[in-house]
């Protein structure tokens, strides 16, 4: 079952048919090797039989010198190894040499498989006849080495072939192998999730290959859906608890205002209430719902470049009043060039108007409040600062959750969704939420990526 | 004024029919998309107020559908609260403003009126005047009396947009919209304190008040009747 399995594994396939080439070419190479030797080795040894045969033609015709019947009787007794082949047919007399009978050679050259001597394998020599002044000479020596380089290269290649096929078949199996522990890992992650465990993410290796960066971007992926589930179920937790005591409230007002009217009474402050607290309740459900979908990131689409800077002074603008209303002073700095963002001009207004309308809230009169815009090449920074009491600094990341109230804060008005928003809505520009001290009083400051990045919205500029 | 209500929750066209009827209007009812869009291609309405959701032919299909014929009637969308991009859809979509439910009748009925009006070059007037008051909208510059009043750019909007609407109920969203371009709700009584400080310089130095309050909708600007 298990090398049934490993046989159809697509990468030990791909590691079969790569080895194969690889064999294939080698193969091919071998060969061209081998033929090249060969060919060379041959013309060496060709050399070494002209070079015989022309001395002792030269010695045969020099006057004087030893015959060619003395030279042949001199080579066909040496008692060297390498005993060369020699005949000699003159035109006038008996033929000499050490050639076995019945062996008929033509002109030129010749391989031939012979033993010299009775008892001796059979070896290649290489044979040279030509005719010479006073009749025909042959002569051959033996090619041993040239057998040898053959029998030799055989064996190498034959051997290389061999390792390669080893090496591929074992290589081929250890990448499937790893290939299929990674693919179980996955089906096994990827189970996982669909039977609902959102928590689960696909396995990730140290090679950081194309392989790991898929599931990068696939874990990802899982990590926004889980967060959007988490959100949805949040929604309904907050919805159902939170605005279960408002619609309580509400019911007993109404039933208050039937109370009084039933006595003969004036129901109308009753229902002056309940109709205010309808509308609260409608605010902190819209409230609930808009940060819903800020956080699952639909309105990224609607993004456009807008500049900070006359977004934040009407707001300035429009609660200046109230904050004077109210004992404070609000006031907002604008840089003199353009703060360039990417992003939605409703959601920052809306931002900016919460930050400070949490100021005004929650300071004394005598407060001093102050919006500042900073442009910035790395991006546009809002810093809206108080002189009031501030954050203890243990509360302030709980503050930005949903509902959640300061202690100290906990009679005043309020949905207690400001900072949830102001969270979400800097999370959907991809911007940075700081709350720090200002010594006295709390500074809230966000750091907006600069525009060049996803810009795919249209590029026309939005005044808000 | 004629209005023709798209709607297709009973109590909710029950109480805004008879509202809109009890004010002098004319209003009939259309309880599904459809036979919204053959109503109001074949009479003639002044407003319509149309519910996005509806079964066969929901709102916003309906609109297109109208301005693709070349109806320009005044179009109001009624719409359930959470749906973060209808408005700017339903605008695109051709229709005119836009409601989310819950609403209070008064902010309807303060919008019905003000889509109705169309007087002929409204929008290219370059004078606005009740009893003794005057904008001149190019110069930039109130006078009442004769005497030119001192006002923020944001108060001479305010001014503006209640002296447009003059003798009609102008909400305190309608001004956050159309003043500020606000299109969230931030507590509407910053909306008091900009009318306030606005009467402080209109109406206080003077004898007869312009700017008045109505109770549980908004404000109205006009003489004293």
């Amino acid at each position: 079952m298990r090398r049934d399995s490993l046989l159809r594994s697509s990468a030990f396939q791909a590691a079969i048919l790569v080895s194969a080439l690889v064999i294939l070419s080698l193969t091919v190479a071998g060969t061209i090797a081998y033929v090249q030797t060969a060919r060379s080795a041959r013309a060496l040894y060709d050399d070494r039989v002209a070079t015989l045969f022309d001395s002792i033609a030269q010695a045969a015709a020099e006057p004087g010198g030893r015959g060619v019947e003395e030279l042949v009787s001199t080579y066909r007794y040496s008692a060297r190894q390498d005993v060369p082949l020699i005949w000699w047919q003159p035109v006038r007399g008996r033929a000499m040499g050490n050639l076995p009978p019945n062996i008929a050679l033509p002109v030129g050259w010749t391989t031939l498989q012979i033993s010299t001597r009775d008892g001796e394998a059979a070896a290649s020599y290489r044979v040279l006849k030509r005719p010479i002044p006073g009749g025909m000479l042959t002569v051959g020596r033996r090619d041993q080495e040239r057998d040898r380089i053959a029998r030799e290269m055989r064996g190498a290649i034959g051997w290389g072939l061999a390792v390669a096929l080893g090496l591929a078949l074992a290589s081929g199996a250890l990448v499937a192998q790893r290939v299929r522990r990674r693919h179980r890992a996955f089906t096994e992650a990827i189970s996982a999730i669909g039977a609902g465990d959102l928590a689960a993410r696909l396995p990730v290796s140290r090679a950081d290959d194309d392989i790991d960066r898929l599931a990068h971007a696939i874990n990802e992926a899982l990590a926004r859906l889980a967060a959007l589930v988490e959100t949805m179920q949040q929604i309904s937790t907050d919805i159902a608890h939170d605005l279960r005591t408002p619609l309580n409230r509400l019911s007993l007002r109404i039933d208050a205002a039937h109370a009084a009217a039933e006595a003969g009474g004036d129901p109308r402050a009753e229902l002056e209430a309940a109709t205010r607290d309808c509308t609260e309740l409608a605010q902190t459900f819209s409230a609930l719902l808009r940060i819903a979908q800020i956080e699952a990131g639909a309105r990224r689409a609607r993004f456009a470049r807008l500049d900070l800077g006359p977004l934040v002074a009407e707001v300035c603008d429009f609660y200046d009043a109230a904050a004077e209303d109210a004992g404070m002073t609000l006031s907002a700095e604008t840089p003199e060039g353009a703060a360039w963002l990417h992003g939605d001009a409703e959601l920052l207004q809306q931002l900016v108007v919460n930050l400070i309308e949490n100021a005004i809230r929650h300071c004394p009169p005598g407060t001093r409040i102050t919006c500042r815009v900073d442009p910035d090449p790395g991006g546009a920074r809002i810093s809206v600062r108080d002189t009031g009491p501030g954050i203890p600094e243990a509360e302030r990341n709980r503050v930005l959750r949903r509902f959640y109230r300061l202690e100290k804060s906990r009679t005043t008005a309020g949905t207690g969704l400001g900072l949830a928003l102001v969270q979400a809505i800097a999370d959907l520009h991809g911007a940075t939420l700081v709350l720090d001290d200002a010594a006295p009083g709390l500074d809230v400051r966000l750091n907006f990526p600069p525009p060049a990045k996803g810009a795919q919205s249209s590029n026309a500029p939005v005044s808000p | 004024m004629r209005i023709l209500l798209v709607e297709d929750d009973r109590s909710t066209s029950d109480y805004v029919v008879r509202g809109l009827r009890e004010q002098g209007h004319v209003c009939e009812l259309a309880e599904t998309g459809t036979d919204g869009l053959t109503r109001a291609t074949r009479d003639s309405f002044d407003v319509m107020v149309v519910d996005r959701m509806m079964p066969e032919l929901d709102g916003l299909s309906l609109v297109r559908a109208l301005r693709a014929t070349g109806n320009s009637t005044p179009v109001l969308f009624l719409t359930a609260v959470g749906s973060v991009d209808d408005r700017v859809e339903g605008l695109e979509a051709g229709a005119d403003d836009y409601l989310v439910k819950p609403f209070s009748f008064a902010e309807l009925a303060a919008r019905v009126q003000a889509l109705g009006r169309r007087p002929p070059g409204t929008a290219d007037v370059t004078k606005l005047q009740v009893a003794d008051l005057e904008l001149d909208l190019i110069k930039r510059e109130a006078r009442r009396g004769g005497v030119v009043l001192d006002l923020l750019p944001r108060e001479f909007a305010l001014l503006e947009v209640l002296m447009r609407n003059a003798d009609r109920v102008v909400t305190r969203t309608m001004l956050l919209e159309q003043v500020w371009n606000f299109h969230f709700d931030p507590k509407t009584s910053v909306v008091e304190t900009h009318i306030s400080r606005l009467r402080a310089k209109v109406d206080k130095p003077f004898d007869t008040p312009l700017i008045h309050t109505v109770k549980q909708a908004g404000y109205s600007l006009h003489a004293p009747r």
